[in-house]
């Protein structure tokens, strides 16, 4: 059943087309901003073109509405500005007492302007959500933390964090991602702009949505609701492989931790610290689930929930004092001894 | 035989034609004008805290790394001019500034319905700004002008209590009598025996 009765089955692309091409602007948009911006007018994900598409609509007929109005609204103060040599100028104004007329046309026409919005809306919104899931559809549970993000992939037996890896869709399949999402805290909010539209993550619910990218690679996001301190750096990175490449990425973070002999008293200060009450090194005694899991830590492009890019020498500074990147994070200041912290540093260093 | 006395025009005891000028006179007036005037400079008083905040913000963002103010300054500077912005400006200013003023003096009404009550109003507003006041001097508050729970409730340590006490003082106790006796005003205080249709259409 089509929500907008009057449009049939026409689909919004085929309406935005007949006044503007979403093809050219979004290439145009492409060409513009620089690639792994946050841009909604640079979509790359199905619910993302539907909020491109609604959007030019809505553009265009709010920018047709300005014109008129605009334009109107500036012929009556030229045309009818105070000039001294009309006659009866420095007369009182004819003075009309209501049209019916008028007032109809400025009620209804509005009304059905807002009407059609709200319906062509409606039906964006109930397309995304009413979408089929497939069978082999790829679940991932998204969890919200201050001030970072923890993925589970209960199919794989997979935990990590801050980076999600997803399956590019290409021209023969369709992998779309459904994500549970809840909260550890406080409200947050999952949007990446080029995949689909925001969705927040409260506590004690779970809200779903679902996203697809149109091809492999990195996808930048923010958390969208303010959240405390940090809100500000708790970024979202989704990386989106071919199939191939992302059956290895989950091939590799199943492995249990990797262990190196070089680094074995690394791992003995780890352990007997209380980095194991909060982080989980699968494999190991540590097993604390208050942080991110860092099993795979090394295989990360980033730490700090993607404030900064993983290096020793940040990792290094992080471990020593965290809130040196992340003013508010949780995790306290660890207090080794530059030894011990040297060691540690290595020894998740290793954790490809 | 008994003879009445003609009738005469009287006018209210107290009016602005006859009030005084001292400072007495201003904090019990019951003049509508008087009220208003108090409004305005209360509003604008807000309205300057509120447009340093957003200067400071907006200076902040001249660039994207945090090099004016800190993390958590920044975030309670968005909350105090949120808070400010829409308590203490946005919500009073309309209503109570130009309608406490010309809303008598557009349908010819002598005063307000409720003239003490309207002062009172006042007074809660400031009471509720004093509260906000000191919430800003001593450690400020950084949950937004919202209050989300559960952020401000579980996870802040700022002086969520001041602020939000000081802005439903103000919001619920003032404002609801506030805006309650202006819009019985033209058809219950309408003094000027003025032909209805002359009046201007209002919609407080």
């Amino acid at each position: 059943m089509s929500i907008i009765p009057f449009l049939g089955n026409m689909s919004l692309e085929t309406i935005v087309s007949s006044t503007l091409s979403p093809h050219m602007l979004s290439a145009f948009a492409g060409f513009v901003l620089p690639p792994g911006s946050t841009s909604i007018f640079n979509p790359a994900g199905t619910p993302a073109h539907s909020i491109f598409s609604l959007s030019m609509l809505v553009l265009s007929i709010t920018g047709g509405v300005f014109v008129v109005v605009g334009g109107l609204l500036l012929y009556a103060l030229l045309r009818y500005r105070h000039r001294a040599k009309d006659p009866g100028s420095n007369e009182e104004p004819q003075q009309i007492y209501g049209s019916t007329q008028i007032e109809l046309s400025w009620t209804v026409i509005p009304i059905l302007i807002v009407v059609m919005l709200f319906l062509a809306t409606a039906r964006i919104i109930f397309a995304t959500q009413d979408a089929p899931k497939p069978q082999n559809a790829l679940d991932v549970t998204v969890v919200g933390h201050q001030f970072w993000w923890e993925y589970r992939y209960p199919k794989y037996g997979v935990v990590t964090a801050n980076e999600l890896h997803i399956p590019a869709s290409d021209a023969q399949t369709h992998t779309p991602v459904y994500l549970s999402m809840i909260s550890a805290d406080t409200d947050h909010s999952f949007w990446v702009p080029r995949l689909a539209g925001k969705t927040d993550v409260i506590p004690n619910r779970v809200n779903t949505m679902w996203i697809d990218a149109d091809a492999p690679g990195l996808y930048l996001g923010q958390c969208a609701q303010y959240c405390g301190l940090e809100h500000a750096k708790m970024l979202l990175r989704v990386y989106a492989q071919t199939p191939a490449d992302f059956a290895a990425w989950v091939a590799h973070q199943q492995q249990p931790a990797l262990e190196d002999p070089s680094v074995a008293e690394g791992r003995a200060v780890f352990e007997h610290n209380a980095c194991i009450s909060c982080h989980t090194v699968r494999g190991t005694v540590a097993t604390g689930t208050f942080g991110p899991d860092l099993t795979h830590l090394a295989s990360r492009d980033t730490i700090a929930s993607g404030s900064v890019p993983l290096t020793r020498d940040n990792l290094h500074e992080f471990i020593a004092n965290p809130a040196s990147f992340k003013p508010g994070v949780l995790m306290p200041p660890m207090h080794l001894n530059d030894h011990d912290l040297d060691l540690v540093t290595d020894y998740l260093m290793t954790l490809k | 035989m008994v003879t009445t006395p003609p009738e005469v025009a009287t006018l209210p005891p107290n009016s602005y034609l006859n009030s005084e000028y001292g400072l007495k006179s201003w904090l019990l007036t019951q003049d509508h004008k008087r009220s208003a005037l108090f409004y305005l400079f209360a509003t604008t008083f807000f309205f300057v805290i509120g447009g340093v905040a957003a200067s400071l913000i907006r200076l902040e963002l001249l660039t994207p790394a945090g090099d004016l103010v800190a993390s958590d300054t920044y975030n309670k500077l968005f909350s105090i001019q949120g808070i400010i912005m829409v308590f203490f400006f946005l919500v009073p200013v309309a209503p109570a500034v130009l309608g406490n003023f010309l809303i008598p003096l557009m349908i010819g009404a002598r005063d307000v319905a409720f003239a003490r009550l309207n002062l009172f109003s006042w007074y809660l507003f400031v009471t509720g700004g004093c509260l906000d006041l000191y919430m800003m001097l001593f450690g400020g508050v950084d949950t937004g002008w919202t209050f989300t729970t559960p952020l401000s409730t579980h996870y802040v340590n700022t002086n969520v209590v001041a602020a939000a006490m000081g802005s439903t003082i103000w919001k619920t106790a003032a404002f609801a009598p506030e805006s309650a006796h202006v819009p019985y005003e033209p058809n219950t205080r309408n003094q000027s025996g003025k032909c209805d249709s002359y009046h201007p259409k209002i919609h407080p």
